[in-house]
């Protein structure tokens, strides 16, 4: 076989290209610590890269959702627990009351009663953000309004305030819209203790005695409710810890798909150098001897 | 019977062979390097004997021919293997630029851009009357259709840029076939006059190299002319070039002397780099973009009927959240500028749900994030995109490994042709050497009959 000058040149120049680019991979590899910088460097990884990237994005979205949805429930079962609390005071007056309270007595408990309506009222407006959490879907209004004689107006609807927390699957945030200040035959907590407090400013025992038992509903109404919200918010801490586990394990498998493994990397660089290094060496030995060194 | 005048006549006959014979060395080392240089060879003959007793004397040397030393197979051969390098070539570098169009791998692309409009749907959902999720989902709209006009974009501009290559081929091409034509008109009155254009036919050679890396052109010898043939019709004809010329759309050849032009349809140039460069506008980046027209088109009414649906703050319905699909739904997509306008426009609430607080339709069309939509309902957007990009990386790693592929065969014919046409540099030491030799001899004969001459003239 006939060698060339060109053929040496040729062979030793693609050699150094071929070697120099592998050279240059490698140190790329390591540098950025990524194997995947572009689609065709592997075009099945960079579809499951996408598709990790894609799932952590509604992961991480749906644990924020979670989150914002806890942190609402719990505001709402503090002002329940609250409203809890002042109706059995309510309750405990109504009570007391026919055992025979004196004028002054009847006044200052009237005055407690009105105090804890107020209260209540206030538990019932109470915002999460800007949010009625209480108004169904009219939640950019106070719930609830009162006129001098305490009676009540109650603005909110029942609409049912969802947030999703997997795909396709929704949690409601409020008992699917039960209004916990209403029970079911439709009273409103706040006639109730209206009628309390008319029934104390006019002496009437009778007539607060028979509020008692709707009291009673409205308690049961509220925990009813509060237990709704309590369901909810396990459900979303066990969704939200279930998220958090498929996150890892998603970015897990995006590290092991897009990242390079550092030591192979540090070996291969190695490698290629080395490669690299010969093939300067053999091409300075081959390109520089011809047959006119040893002419005279 | 020899005379002195014949003696010299061998000795001038040798001085004058060996003198052609070490120029032909010298231009083999002068053209070392020159591409596409044929070596050459003298091939060298006794000359006519003269007829004397007792037998025939030899009348000396003289060459018969300067050859090229050459293998028509292997030049036929990497005719072929340039129009394959040459498609794959220009294949590889449109390719290269549309990876990067694709190149969704540093998390900052549309798949980005999607996942985050349709996050901001389920903020929204959480907070429908807040005026703060409602500016974060138009500008996440506004980011992704950025994202969808971008890329149309850029796709319109590769393939305008390819369009641009197209017509640089084509002159390429032209510039060639008339190299050829007057090559050809050149060596064909060389032979007439028998001489052997060695140099014009090596010229030759590369030409039609060349113009194969452009186009797949057919080569038929007719005697000392070549004529040339671009998807059957014809581009050199003899020592006339046909003039390729393209309009934007088609292709024709005309023939400069009657002036008739013959159309030559795409699906007949499928190699060279015209051949790649069409295969690219015609077919790739076309597939590219209606794929991403498609997707475009399918967000734009997905998210238009959803939206319709629902309820704004102030109660209105059936407003559009984008502007309607036009005929390029990615390079036209934006955000209804009502929409932009006016925020409270966004219907999150559902048709039986009363805003402020309704979150029905905001959920679902958050939900069409994972809807199968795309590829007849088997596919999600995200499915559908990530789908789009691997098969970008697929193209182009093909691209890319075929074009490594087409080089090495080229390189393994070019070293074919090396070996047999290649010059040699040790090999023409060796000449010079031998024929310098020879001179010398030829030379000492002449000196030693004129030595001969003096002898007898001094004996008188």
């Amino acid at each position: 076989m006939r060698i060339t000058q060109n053929m040496l040149t040729t062979a030793s120049t693609n050699g150094l290209a071929t070697s120099r680019g592998r050279f240059n991979r490698s140190l790329e590899v390591l540098g950025t610590g990524k194997r995947v910088r572009k689609p065709s460097d592997d075009p099945s990884g960079t579809r499951d890269i996408l598709r990790y990237r894609s799932r952590i994005a509604s992961l991480s979205q749906y644990q924020d959702n979670t989150a914002a949805g806890k942190s609402r429930l719990e505001v709402a079962d503090a002002s329940l627990t609250m409203v809890d609390d002042l109706l059995h005071q309510a309750r405990s007056i109504a009570v007391e009351y026919p055992d025979g309270y004196d004028d002054a007595t009847r006044q200052t408990a009237a005055e407690a009663v009105k105090d804890i309506y107020d209260q209540v009222r206030d538990m019932a407006n109470m915002r999460h953000g800007d949010q009625y959490i209480f108004a169904g879907h009219r939640s950019d209004q106070p719930p609830v309004s009162r006129d001098d004689a305490y009676n009540a107006t109650w603005s909110g609807d029942e609409g049912d305030v969802r947030t999703a927390i997997g795909d396709g699957v929704q949690a409601s945030l409020n008992a699917g819209g039960e209004n916990p200040f209403r029970t079911d035959d439709g009273t409103l907590v706040f006639d109730t203790l209206r009628n309390i407090i008319d029934g104390l400013e006019a002496g009437d025992p009778s007539a607060v005695s028979a509020e008692v038992d709707a009291l009673d509903d409205a308690i049961e109404q509220v925990r009813g409710v509060q237990g709704q919200y309590a369901a909810t918010y396990d459900r979303l801490q066990s969704t939200e810890t279930h998220w958090r586990k498929e996150q890892l394990n998603m970015e897990t498998l995006l590290a092991d798909t897009e990242n390079a493994d550092l030591n192979e990397a540090a070996v291969d660089l190695q490698l290629q150098q080395i490669a690299y290094e010969s093939a300067l060496s053999a091409t300075s030995n081959i390109i520089s001897q011809t047959l006119l060194d040893f002419l005279k | 019977m020899s005379t002195f005048s014949s003696i010299l006549n061998i000795g001038r006959s040798a001085l004058q062979t060996q003198q052609k014979a070490i120029t032909v060395t010298g231009n083999n080392i002068a053209n070392v390097n020159t591409p596409g240089y044929t070596r050459q060879r003298v091939e060298l003959a006794n000359d006519v004997a003269v007829d004397s007793t007792p037998g025939q004397m030899g009348g000396g040397v003289k060459v018969t021919e300067v050859r090229r030393l050459y293998d028509r197979f292997i030049t036929g051969e990497i005719r072929g293997e340039s129009q394959e390098l040459g498609e794959w070539e220009a294949r590889k570098q449109v390719q290269d630029r549309l990876e990067v169009v694709f190149n969704e791998t540093d998390d900052d692309g549309l798949n980005k851009a999607m996942s985050e409009f349709w996050n901001a749907w389920q903020d929204l959902a959480e907070n429908p009357g807040g005026t703060v999720e409602r500016a974060n989902l138009v500008s996440r709209a506004q980011d992704m259709t950025d994202r969808f006009r971008n890329m149309a974009d850029d796709l319109d501009s590769i393939a305008s840029e390819v369009e641009g290559r197209i017509d640089q081929a084509v002159s390429d091409i032209n510039e060639t076939a008339l190299e050829i034509a007057r090559l050809n008109k050149d060596i064909r009155r060389a032979e007439n006059l028998g001489q052997t254009p060695n140099d014009l036919k090596d010229q030759r050679d590369e030409a039609l190299k060349k113009l194969s890396g452009l186009a797949d052109v057919s080569v038929s010898e007719n005697g000392s002319v070549i004529d040339v043939t671009l998807g059957g019709e014809t581009l050199v004809d003899g020592d006339t070039a046909w003039e390729l010329s393209y309009d934007g759309s088609d292709f024709a050849v005309t023939d400069p002397g009657s002036g008739t032009s013959t159309p030559i349809a795409h699906d007949d140039i499928d190699s060279g780099t015209l051949g790649g460069l069409l295969t690219m506008k015609n077919d790739v980046i076309p597939d590219y973009r209606n794929r991403l027209d498609d997707m475009a088109l399918t967000v734009i009414n997905e998210v238009n009927a959803q939206h319709a649906a629902g309820r704004g703050l102030d109660n209105t319905t059936g407003v559009a959240f984008f502007d309607s699909a036009t005929a390029t739904p990615a390079a036209d997509m934006r955000v209804s500028q009502n929409i932009v306008d006016d925020p409270r426009l966004i219907a999150a609430a559902g048709a039986a749900e009363s805003p402020p607080g309704g979150s029905g339709n905001a959920l679902a069309i958050a939900d069409l994030a994972y809807r199968p939509t795309m590829s007849g309902g088997t596919e999600t957007f995200s499915d559908y995109y990530t789908g789009l990009v691997a098969d970008v990386g697929n193209d182009t790693r093909g691209a890319d490994s075929r074009y490594e592929l087409q080089q090495t065969s080229m390189m393994q014919l070019e070293a074919y042709r090396e070996e047999v046409s290649g010059v040699s540099l040790d090999e023409e030491m060796v000449n010079l050497v031998q024929f310098q030799n020879a001179y010398a001899a030829a030379a000492k004969l002449i000196s030693t009959t004129d030595e001969m001459l003096d002898t007898l003239v001094n004996m008188v």
